[in-house]
């Protein structure tokens, strides 16, 4: 009875297996079904595609460089054993001399003597003697603020950068206000010879000046040292001061960065 | 009864529908296969025929200097990347702008104000192209490093120039109500991209690990940068001429001296580089 049901249910399935296969086949030879299948794929295929290459376009540089990696290394250095070893050692040693010359050019560029390194970026000011540090402290330097005026007039607070050269040393410096330290402060502007426009005391015990007017000075405002803060010069600590003025001299090398 | 043989399935869609199968592996190897032939395949190809020319021309002017063994023409080899390096540092001294020097060699790199080096980072990490053992594999690579690389174009996560627009005050109690506002200092992350020219890219990032906010610049940075590519790609093919590949090097520095060296290179900037 058991085997008899078993047999009747596999024949079933077996049944109903051959039906779906037949309905599959009928379904994959009819004509309209296929060419909405081939359709579908011509379009899929075709977007999947474009996408692909519009990865492969933007990310070209990348899978160029991936091909350099599979591709072996060629050599093509000239080797020949039969060669003049002599001739090529005397052209190794003509090229050497050649290098030592450059090394010997490039380190007489560094003064001998002190010079200044100004760092805007990280407001530091070094003293450097040929390669050797002899001090590093804390600066102020431009703070970038571009101050505009009613009358069209503009300043713009930035610290130059490059090589400068000490022009001058100033003890007690005093301060000629320029045009914008009376804008900034809302103050009117006095007329150039004016005596309002002496400030002495607010430039620290010693200025380096460095050209174009801009100074190397004290400061009455420390708690902002080591921020861009000023209009274009360099503010520096007493002590640092003290150490940057005893090794400057006249001509003395600036490099600002 | 004997069952239906299984069809092989060539794709997971599609399924049993060979010709439908077909036509989308067509439609999708086509432009795939245009576009990486195009872009990929045949610029590198040209290239390294461009360098195999480059060599046999070097051959004739060498005519009789041959190295009897691989050290010595390696020994050549390294001093005269040497000397062209110290050759691009010394023409740079005539500049008056700020210059850069990269030397892996020496993990350094260097803000050159006239020739003296006004700052050297140490690089902790580097990568680079995979098209640069190549050329170091051939006779070509002095002539590559020497006249210095000039830059074209730069991108970057933070301004050249921070630059803060304030209006005058009017009067002076203005003028002490903004005296009070209180100054940051600036602690961005710093990312920068310079392209040179002789198809030599530099990439700079910084050793520490990005804020949220660092992360999405430098997402909108390599957007950028990705989209410069492409137009650069899409006008050298309008030219009808294959994309030249760039040559990268990517150094990471700390974020001070990232900071430090895009803020003082200038536009005009000129580089001397040592692999």
């Amino acid at each position: 009875m058991k085997r008899a049901f078993r047999n009747k249910t596999r024949s079933k399935k077996r049944l109903q297996r051959l039906v779906a296969d037949a309905v599959e086949e009928a379904i994959d030879y009819n004509p309209e079904n296929t060419d909405k299948k081939i359709g579908r794929a011509l379009f899929s295929g075709l977007f999947f595609g474009l996408l692909i290459a519009f990865i492969c376009f933007i990310y070209s540089p990348t899978l160029r460089d991936y091909v350099y990696w599979v591709l072996p290394e060629t050599h093509t250095t000239l080797i020949d054993k039969n060669a003049d070893t002599g001739r090529f050692q005397r052209e190794i040693r003509r090229v050497e001399r050649r290098i030592a010359t450059l090394k010997k050019r490039l380190a007489a560029l560094i003064p001998k003597k002190s010079y200044i390194i100004v760092d805007t970026s990280g407001n530091h000011i070094i003293v450097m003697r040929g390669k050797r540090l002899v001090h590093k402290g804390v600066c102020s330097t431009g703070s970038y603020v571009l101050l505009r005026a009613s009358n069209n007039r503009q300043w713009i607070f930035r610290t130059p950068r490059g090589q400068f050269k000490v022009l001058s040393k100033l003890y007690a410096p005093v301060w000629y206000m320029p045009d914008w330290a009376f804008v900034e402060e809302g103050r009117p502007i006095p007329p150039r010879d004016s005596p309002k426009r002496f400030e002495p005391g607010v430039l620290g015990e010693y200025a380096l000046s460095i050209g174009r007017g801009y100074l190397i000075h004290g400061t009455l405002y420390k708690r902002m040292l080591g921020m861009p803060v000023t209009h274009g010069c360099v503010r520096v600590g007493d002590e640092d001061l003290k150490i940057v003025w005893k090794n400057s001299m006249f001509g003395t090398k600036v490099l600002i960065y | 009864m004997s069952r239906r043989k299984k069809k092989i399935n060539l794709l997971p869609f599609f399924r049993n529908r060979r010709p439908a199968q077909i036509v989308f592996i067509i439609f999708f190897l086509l432009p795939v296969l245009l576009v990486s032939i195009l872009l990929i395949f045949l610029p590198v190809y040209e290239q390294m025929k461009e360098q195999s020319l480059e060599i046999k021309s070097g051959d004739q002017k060498k005519s009789g200097l041959l190295a009897s063994s691989e050290k010595l023409a390696a020994q050549m080899s390294s001093l005269q990347v040497e000397e062209a390096y110290l050759k691009s540092l010394y023409a740079l001294r005539r500049k008056d702008s700020i210059m850069l020097s990269i030397d892996l060699h020496d993990s350094l790199l260097s803000i050159l104000i006239k020739g003296i080096p006004a700052r050297q980072c140490t690089i902790k990490e580097y990568r680079m192209s995979h098209a640069i053992p190549h050329i170091a594999a051939r006779d070509t690579m002095h002539s590559w490093l020497y006249p210095p690389f000039k830059l074209q174009k730069e991108w970057a996560t933070i301004p050249k120039a921070p630059i803060r627009i304030m209006d005058a005050p009017k009067d002076t109690i203005e003028a002490n109500a903004m005296a009070g506002e209180e100054i940051s200092i600036e602690k961005n992350d710093v990312h920068f991209t310079m392209q040179f020219n002789r198809g030599l890219t530099v990439v700079v990032e910084q050793l520490q690990t990005p804020s949220w906010k660092g992360r999405w610049k430098k997402f909108i940075y390599d957007l950028e940068r990705l989209h410069s590519q492409a137009l650069k790609t899409i006008k050298e093919l309008k030219q009808k001429q294959l994309p030249q590949h760039q040559l990268w090097i990517e150094v990471y520095i700390s974020r001070e001296d990232a900071k430090a060296v895009y803020r003082a290179t200038p536009h005009s900037l000129e580089m001397a580089l040592r692999l």
